[in-house]
């Protein structure tokens, strides 16, 4: 269940708000008053509930009732300085949301299957913050769930994590091999720090967003100088491979898997839409419809697009494991934005190992 | 009268995508950058200029090149900043997404600030979002854009569970 105010977070928050805005929960409440209904759940989220934030944040608000109608987006509201988010949702609809986190869990497939569109992320995000946030009033949550919402929350976030670390190793190490430089070093220190997420809440910590990664990492040690080696790229003019290969390589190493292409591959297909290679007086078109954008192709890029294209089917082929040339094809496309990787299978939590004790992370 | 010089389609989708992408997160970027700054939170800082630099260079993209589509938010630095090579406001993103660790937070936080107020000068400034005095005007801007959109037959930017348009 949502842990009550039996710790001092609650008078944490309080004195926070206090010393930022001089405001305190009494006037939230009254704020978010005309919202409530008799005997409904008020939790306090984000990341001054736990313990991160500044005088900038702002305070997340969910109101859980029975009877309760859930908003489509959150409800912007203002106490002095302070900006009040207010989110209202029926229990109902929270205990389906723990039911679909627990299902996806159980699931062998890729996390974004379950959570894939742009309600049900948000939606995801409302989860961490039942589940981590401050009780105010009311009574605890109580999914019918067989394990309780921040356990759910901490293994979500634990495999959504890595697998958002296994697409962006992939792409990187794709990048790497095919000369893409700068896609490459941009995107493999976001491995890293996505595996970082994976590790740290794997351990048990709260969440609030990606931006509080470097805060949240204070005080892990091992953790923190493994971020502090990839948070700056090389200056322009220095080379970015080896940037590259090491953060491939620390993302391996926190999450105690195999992340180079060569062992991704295999479950890796990609997908497009609306592409279409067209003969124009010699040159090669790669026409795409729904953008109304084309690109000039090589011979060579043709020949790879037109075999990637003969194995497709209802716009997706398997990963190029074997052929060198239509992998990088496949990194410039995606770079183009026209080409979208489609996993065949998640992380199984069971395979991941924390970088400290190679024990599980789950 | 002035002709808007090009296909209205593109033009709808790029500038609606660019209004989307500065009106949204920068405001919120800078903020977060502020307050990071005033706490001394230098990872949120940091965090706050990659992303914000990314959001500028996608931008200018958009806007400044015409450039469509987008590809996937983790490897939209490396797109933007290619198709914005020879800008004069190219640099300066670039600088922000690699990071600088010789940067002091006043200095980081400045850097912040000045590109954006550049880029607001090409885009246009826009209604605070995170603002009481800006919210609704904001969000009426943003709707005059998807209406654009919709009118010259574009699907719009918003995520489509949004506007009811599965």
């Amino acid at each position: 269940m949502t842990q009550p105010v039996t710790d001092d977070r609650a008078a944490r928050l309080q004195a926070r708000l206090l010393d930022y805005h001089e405001q305190d929960m009494a006037a939230v409440l009254d704020l978010v008053d005309y919202l409530r209904e008799d005997g409904d759940t008020v939790i306090a989220g984000g990341s001054l509930s736990i313990d991160q934030g500044n005088r900038e944040s702002d305070l997340d608000m969910v109101l859980v009732g029975p009877t309760t109608k859930t908003s489509a987006v959150p409800l912007e509201h203002w106490v002095g300085t302070l900006r009040v988010d207010a989110w209202t949702r029926n229990t109902g609809d929270v205990d389906a949301l723990f039911l679909q986190a627990e299902e996806a869990l159980a699931s062998d497939g890729p996390l974004l299957n379950a959570f894939g569109n742009a309600v049900q992320e948000q939606q995801l995000k409302l989860l961490h913050r039942i589940a981590f946030g401050v009780l105010i009033e009311g009574p605890p949550i109580r999914p019918a769930t067989q394990r309780g919402p921040s356990e759910l929350a901490r293994d979500l976030l634990t495999r959504e994590y890595a697998e958002r670390a296994r697409e962006s190793a992939m792409v990187a190490g794709l990048a790497l091999v095919a000369g893409r430089d700068m896609t490459a070093a941009t995107i493999a220190r976001v491995a890293v720090e996505e595996a970082l997420h994976s590790v740290l809440h794997g351990r048990g910590a709260p969440f609030s967003g990606d931006k509080w990664l470097s805060e949240q990492l204070v005080g892990t040690g091992d953790l923190v100088a493994l971020h502090e080696e990839v948070a700056v790229l090389p200056a322009r003019g220095e080379p970015l491979a080896p940037f590259t290969e090491r953060a491939l390589a620390i993302a391996a190493g926190l999450l105690g898997i195999d992340l180079a292409p060569a062992a991704l591959g295999p479950d890796l297909a990609w997908a497009y839409d609306g592409l279409a290679l067209m003969p124009l007086g010699g040159r090669k078109i790669l026409a795409s419809r729904p953008h109304g954008t084309a690109w000039e192709l090589d011979a060579d890029e043709a020949a790879a697009w037109t075999a990637l294209s003969a194995s497709a089917e209802d716009g997706r082929f398997d990963h190029p494991q074997a052929d060198a040339a239509q992998a990088a094809l496949c990194v410039k496309l995606y770079e183009q934005g026209v080409l979208k990787l489609a996993w065949k299978c998640g992380v199984p939590l069971d395979s991941l190992t924390d970088p400290a004790t190679a024990g599980s992370l789950r | 009268m002035k002709a808007i010089e090009g296909d209205i389609r593109r033009y709808a989708w790029t500038h609606g995508q660019a209004f989307w992408r500065m009106v949204m997160p920068v405001p919120a970027l800078l903020e977060d950058a502020r307050g990071a700054a005033a706490d001394g939170q230098l990872g949120l800082l940091r965090h706050s200029a990659r992303n914000l630099g990314t959001a500028c260079a996608v931008t200018l993209a958009f806007v400044e090149r015409d450039a469509r589509p987008a590809p996937s938010p983790r490897a939209q630095a490396a797109w933007a900043l290619a198709q914005i090579e020879g800008h004069e406001l190219a640099a300066d993103c670039e600088s922000l997404i690699r990071g600088d660790a010789s940067m002091g937070a006043g200095e980081l936080l400045a850097a912040c600030v000045a590109l954006s107020e550049r880029i607001d000068l090409v885009v246009g400034r826009t209604p605070h979002p995170m603002s009481p005095e800006g919210y609704f005007p904001s969000l009426g801007l943003l709707r005059e854009w998807l209406k654009l959109a919709e009118a010259v037959g574009e699907t719009g930017f918003l995520p489509k569970e949004w506007t009811g348009a599965l």
